[in-house]
């Protein structure tokens, strides 16, 4: 319904169609029961029912191709249909049953009219966004598995509307972004073209921790309080034994060269390597050789409780850039590989193969160690051993420091400029000569590729075909394979004279062929043709469906099957759209439509963009918990959609879809490692299941800092129930929290309510909100609301907060229609036994991500009857059934 | 007129340039080098009502809290109250983006030229006379925050880093770097000529609709050629030789001095007329002193005293640097005898009226120079005029000659020639 306002304009052009009289019974309707609130006096939610009804010669009737009339009548059915309106109030006369449903009957009968009559409105040629570009590209230049390829960074910030980021309406092409794009391709082109005649010689990248000589250096460089990688000569190995604050500590791969490269700040395994970064685009294979030492037997009674539970964690990372590899808030630019559970005090070789693309750089992260980290001091672990057991050797430094004139520095940190100073400093007992607590001791890092099967690789032959001589390659052969393939359809001459001509017009202004190709096929990867998808009027043409399956089911472009079904015309068959649906959610392309759809269904896309403090919460940061319960609320769809489970799973389940992360974070024990997998639940106990208890969703629909029942409210009413309600009247105010006493907000929405103006749309969207009050503003369970104070050191430097019960929380509700619960699991029963509702709902957002427009009233009828058997049978109702539904409308297939 | 700014650009470059210095130009290129300047600084969060609007109409009013670092402007500056959007700019964090503009983003395609922001409107009058038709800065790169829009209905994306901002203003690439720029320019000049062909390619295959989205994307391939023509034009004319060193920048007032500092500069050597500047701070540590809290918590005080104070503590930064910045404008002598100061227009403000209630009405909005006649707090009548009239007023300071700009419905009365 909130789509409305946005298909306005795309009527204006229609034909009229003939007046409709108006039932008296119904004008006496509006009449009696809304004009007093919504007529000419007063227009509350700025709805104004008098001026629908026209009026001549004392006949009344309506025009139905005024839309906006249309609208508001349609409005009027809904709101009627679900007892909203009128409003429940003492002071608001009530019809009668009869009188309701004899209005319900006519405005059905003129929506069924109006339907047959009328069109809805197409969608509007759209944009790639940038997620579907990367993937696009990826598939077209048959680049492989490139998830973390980053040359498109810059294209994340698609407009979005009602959660949506592929509206062909709403979406614009900048001048940055055309730069980038034409950049962006440049990139591309680095990796997928070679003109080599010959695969280059797979190389092997050694970092041999035994074979290094300079041990004494390394354990000067790298004693700091934030950082503990310390070379142990006598093994020949690498111990990485702590990460701290919210920086995680990463290390890089580095080999030997013999000039310094590059002393970086947190890099400091050695000055005289140099970052790695990997040769060529291809299969690499990477061997750790590695072991976990004294994860149970170290000598600190007390500390790394965690450690005593599960196994030592190295987990291997990739980025482009060097600074990415460290910081927290780059989760998004680096990638993780592979994690490896390291055995106890054996020393394994641990190997994972993976496609990486030219430039990246590996690196390596102690997985678990922040878990023990604790959260009640900046440097945790390694603080209480400064302080405790092994003061002596931070007293030998400061001693130390002392005796050369310099401060004493806060803890460990031993960054000692004067070289003869770093010689004398060597001889004293310090910290890594006594430490014996848990660490991952590497002997051994190798990186070998690449791996190339065939020559040239596949992302050439995309391009160019087999030729790697550019001077032999036949510019038009090479653009009649290519341009159908990027522009998704079949191609004019015309069209293949215009790329023909440019690259001969560009060679003869001087540049050579080989460049002139490449440029060309920037060019093209810029072109309209390519970032627009295209779709003649109407009924869609089979190349234009291939592609609306395509970006519905994997945000990317159609595969050569697709084509094919295209080219032959059979892809109009609905039994083998059937099937197309089915072989494509199978394929673990699906991941675009489970990413992309989670993202603008449940505003997945939020998190990230009002993070709460980093002091405050300090356990969302150190566990990464951002990530991970994004990842949830994909693997929960994804659950629900492989295993066919029942549609009403999404409103409650007495199940999750948890990794470790997400089961520390709820409080569930015995749950390890890094993969999602279903965890039944006592829900006396966890007060999850559904998407609405998800941690991802509560922190989606909070701020970073406080919950409000209303922004949550209007979550459930739009992503949920499908009927958002109206923005409200620009003339009010919204009140200024105030959390210094025991009020909460809801005593402040109370005073709120008490407004006139906004009464009835609260009175729709708090009750709604208050049953997930319950969880704090990263979707944690409280008990209570908490005042929040800091807890500051000696110095005045913040370490982090306590927090102290300030007032009880009340998570009871009431529905306008009238169900009553007393807290979240309640609320979800009754959302359950509103599932017809939900469905709608649920179709509806499928339908909008399908078809990439927002859907009108004309578009109502054909939901419903998709919808609807999935209430009238729901144990045989599952996601892939409605996603087939959808799949086969005629709303899909029309554009 | 690009002759008469080689030659100026010449004869700047010629002498070493240092702060404040400009006046060494010939007086031949005076007239045309100090058209008035425009620049506006957007808080992201506003400010505390309370402590940014003075409660007395007139020049009297006693100075709020937050204006205190800038006491020693007072008489040349206005303070307006009851200016905003109306519902063109509702919407909470959605809404700040309307600031130097009034329209949403998403409603830009109702609008003849969109949502563009009145930098934008202001650097159609200057294309190709600078080296950059507008500068667009920011503290950090976040959606939320950018307030500079062209008339297709898209941001124009930020320059976050002063290490950036200090590189396109002053330094020169190197040979073999510029060669590369040369290059990369012809490509995608050919790119983009290539690129009208292939939109009338595709004209033929689509509908109305259709066509206007497509007319969108020529109008911005026409655009990205224009700026590639400028950076052309510009590539072989020497940068100005400023004596400035890259500041160091431990906190996050270091950096907005550092902004200022350039901005200044870039004021100062006519490389731009046009500038906004975003501050924000949504992620990173504010490093204000005694202050534990991020800024956008803070900003949820809920009238809580201990976090007001150290909201108070952020903002009066925030007007402390701004401070700095107008001391920096007065002490530039331009040609024509002014200072800076006079021959630019500054905007101080925000989309956000009251972040505690996530209001984007009555906006904290303050303005100086632009031969304005200041020293007042003006007082106009709630939720009955549009910021846009301030904006159209400016505009046509500004020398262009239009009589609306986006929901403007007048100029602003009360706002007089100095």
């Amino acid at each position: 319904m909130c789509c409305f306002i946005f298909s306005l304009s795309l009527f204006a052009t229609e034909k009229k169609l003939a007046n409709r009289n108006f039932s008296p019974k119904v004008k006496a309707y509006l009449e009696n029961y809304c004009l007093d609130c919504h007529g000419e006096k007063k227009q509350k939610a700025d709805r104004r029912f008098d001026q629908i009804i026209l009026e001549s010669k004392g006949h009344h009737f309506y025009d139905p191709s005024d839309h906006h009339s249309v609208e508001l009548l349609m409005e009027v059915l809904d709101l009627i249909n679900l007892g909203e309106m009128p409003p429940d109030k003492r002071n608001v006369p009530q019809p009668s049953a009869k009188n309701t449903k004899e209005v319900v009957s006519w405005l059905t009968q003129e929506q069924d009219y109006i339907n047959k009559m009328g069109k809805a409105p197409e969608t509007v040629l759209r944009k790639l966004n940038g997620n579907e570009y990367r993937r696009t590209i990826r598939d077209l230049l048959r680049l492989g598995d490139v998830n973390y390829f980053n040359v498109a960074k810059y294209f994340d910030d698609d407009e979005r509307e009602h959660g949506f980021a592929n509206i062909g309406e709403t979406l614009n092409l900048s001048e940055d972004s055309l730069s980038n794009y034409i950049e962006a391709a440049d990139d591309y082109l680095n990796g997928a073209l070679v003109w080599e005649s010959t695969k280059p010689k797979p190389t092997i990248l050694n970092m041999d921790f035994s074979q290094n000589p300079s041990s004494r250096r390394l354990k000067q460089y790298n004693e700091s309080h934030v950082s503990y990688s310390v070379y142990q000569q006598k093994v020949g190995a690498l111990d990485i034994a702590q990460g701290g604050k919210t920086t995680v500590y990463h290390h890089l791969f580095k080999a030997q060269t013999k000039e310094p490269i590059r002393k970086g700040k947190y890099s400091p395994i050695d000055d005289r390597y140099g970052m790695v970064k990997v040769p060529a685009d291809g299969y690499y294979t990477i061997r750790i050789k590695a072991d976990a030492v004294n994860r149970i037997t170290h000598p600190y009674k007390g500390l790394y409780p965690a450690m005593a539970k599960q196994k030592m964690k190295l987990g291997l990372y990739v980025t482009s850039d060097s600074n990415d590899g460290f910081n927290n808030t780059h989760e998004k630019k680096r990638s993780k590989l592979a994690v490896f559970e390291l055995e106890d005090n054996q020393v394994k070789v641990y190997t994972t193969r993976t496609w990486l693309y030219k430039g990246a750089m590996l690196c390596i992260r102690w997985d678990n160690f922040l878990i023990d980290e604790g959260t009640g001091s900046i440097n945790g672990t390694f603080n209480k051993l400064y302080r405790g057991v092994h003061k002596q050797a931070i007293d030998n430094i400061d001693k130390f420091r002392a005796s050369k004139g310099l401060k004493p520095y806060r803890h460990s940190v031993v960054h000692i400029k004067d070289k003869t100073h770093q010689r004398e400093l060597l001889d004293l007992e310090l910290f890594s000569d006594v430490f014996a607590g848990p660490r991952m001791r590497i002997y051994n890092l190798e990186l070998s590729g690449p791996e190339n099967p065939v020559w040239p690789p596949a992302s050439h032959r995309a391009l160019i075909g087999e030729e790697t001589d550019p001077n032999k390659v036949q510019v038009k052969k090479m653009l009649e394979n290519f341009l159908p393939r990027a522009f998704r359809r079949p191609v004019t001459q015309s069209e293949v004279t215009l790329y023909e001509n440019w690259i001969a017009n560009r060679m003869k202004s001087g540049v050579s062929k080989k460049e002139a190709i490449r440029d060309g096929i920037i060019f093209i990867l810029s072109s309209p043709a390519f970032l627009y998808i295209q779709e003649p009027k109407g009924q869609l043409d089979t190349y234009a469906l291939a592609s609306r399956l395509s970006y519905f089911l994997w945000s990317s472009m159609p595969d050569d099957e697709l084509f094919e079904l295209a080219k032959n015309k059979t892809i109009l068959k609905p039994e083998v759209i059937k099937f197309q649906v089915q072989r494509m959610l199978a394929d673990p392309k699906a991941k675009g439509h489970v990413e992309n759809f989670t993202d603008a269904w449940l505003h997945l896309y939020k998190l990230g963009g009002m993070p709460p403090d980093s002091i405050d919460h300090r356990d969302y940061y150190i566990w990464n918990v951002e990530y991970n319960m994004k990842r949830e609320s994909r693997a929960f769809y994804e659950h629900i959609l492989k295993t066919k489970a029942p549609l009403t799973d999404f409103l409650d389940s007495d199940y999750l879809v948890i990794n470790e992360v997400m089961a520390q974070y709820y409080g569930i024990e015995g749950v390890y490692g890094d993969q999602f997998r279903k965890v039944f639940i006592d829900r006396h106990k966890i007060k999850r299941g559904g998407v609405l208890n998800q941690a991802s969703i509560l922190t989606a629909s909070a701020n970073g800092v406080e919950t409000s029942p209303v922004l949550r409210g209007i979550w459930v009413l739009e992503n949920i129930l499908g009927t958002p309600p109206a923005p409200p009247p620009p003339d009010v105010e919204s009140p200024e929290p105030d959390t210094r006493g025991a009020t909460t907000i809801r005593d402040q929405l109370r005073k709120h309510r008490s407004n006139e103006s906004c009464a009835n749309c609260h009175a729709k969207i708090d009750p709604l909100g208050f049953p997930l009050e319950s969880y704090g503003p990263t979707g944690k369970f409280r008990p209570h609301y908490y005042k929040v104070v800091d807890r500051v050191n000696s110095n005045g430097i913040k370490y982090g907060v306590s927090r102290k019960k300030r007032a009880d929380i009340d998570s009871s509700g009431e529905l306008v229609s009238g169900e009553k619960f007393k807290d979240a699991s309640g609320f979800k029963s009754v959302l359950v036994k509103k599932s017809d509702q939900f469905y709608k709902a649920l179709t509806e957002k499928l339908m909008v991500f399908a078809t990439g427009r927002h859907m009108s009233y004309k578009d109502q009828s054909e939901i419903e009857s998709i919808a609807k058997p999935l209430h009238a049978s729901p144990a045989t109702a599952h996601l892939e059934q409605l996603i087939t539904e959808v799949a086969l409308s005629d709303i899909f297939r029309t554009k | 007129m690009n002759l008469t700014r080689k030659t100026f650009l010449r004869s700047s470059s010629g002498a070493c340039l240092c702060l404040p210095l400009l006046d060494a130009t010939s007086d031949e290129t005076q007239v045309n080098s100090l058209a008035m300047r425009f620049v506006g600084i957007g808080a992201y969060y506003g400010f505390v009502p309370s402590n940014f609007f003075p409660t007395t109409i007139g020049p009297d009013y006693k100075t709020p809290l937050l204006l205190e670092p800038l006491k020693s402007h007072r008489k040349d500056f206005s303070i307006f109250s009851n200016l905003d959007h109306g519902s063109g700019g509702q919407g909470g964090h959605l809404g700040v983006h309307t600031y130097l503009s009034g329209i949403k983003s998403t409603m830009a395609k109702g609008f003849s030229e969109g949502n563009i922001s009145i930098d934008q409107k202001f650097a159609q009058v200057n294309a190709l006379k600078t080296r950059y038709n507008s500068l667009v800065l920011s503290t950090q790169s976040d959606k939320l925050s950018y307030i500079s829009w062209a008339k297709t209905g898209v941001p124009i994306l930020p320059e976050t880093r002063v290490r950036n901002l200090f590189e396109k203003l002053l330094l020169e690439p190197n040979p073999s770097a510029k060669k590369k720029l040369a290059n990369l320019y012809n490509r995608k000049k050919s790119i983009l000529d290539g690129l009208k062909d292939s939109v009338k390619l595709m004209e033929t295959r689509i509908s109305t609709h259709d066509k206007q989205k497509l007319d969108l994307y020529f109008s911005t391939v026409r655009s990205a050629e224009k700026t590639i023509v400028q950076n052309e034009a510009y590539l072989d004319e020497p940068k100005p030789k400023v004596n400035y060193t890259m500041p160091k920048q431990t906190s996050w007032e270091d950096n907005m001095k550092a902004f200022y500092d350039l901005i200044t500069i870039a004021l100062q050597t006519d490389q731009t007329r046009a500038i906004t500047y975003s501050v924000t701070d949504m992620i990173s540590n504010h490093g204000v002193k005694g202050v534990n809290k991020g800024y956008h918590t803070l900003t949820h005080h809920g009238q809580v005293s201990e976090y007001l104070k150290g909201l108070t503590a952020i903002e009066l930064t925030v007007t402390t640097c701004f401070n700095y910045f107008l001391n920096k404008l007065k002490e530039v002598e331009e040609s024509n005898g002014k200072r800076l100061f006079d021959n630019t227009m500054v905007l101080f403000g925000s989309g956000m009226g009251n972040a505690s209630s996530h209001t984007n009405k009555r906006l904290p909005i303050l303005l100086t120079g632009g031969g304005f006649r200041h020293g007042e707090h003006k007082v106009y009548e709630k939720d009955k005029v549009p910021l846009n009239n301030l904006y159209l007023s400016m505009l046509q300071r500004l020398g262009m000659p239009i009589d609306k700009f986006n929901t403007s419905t007048g100029t602003l009365p009360g706002l007089v020639s100095a």
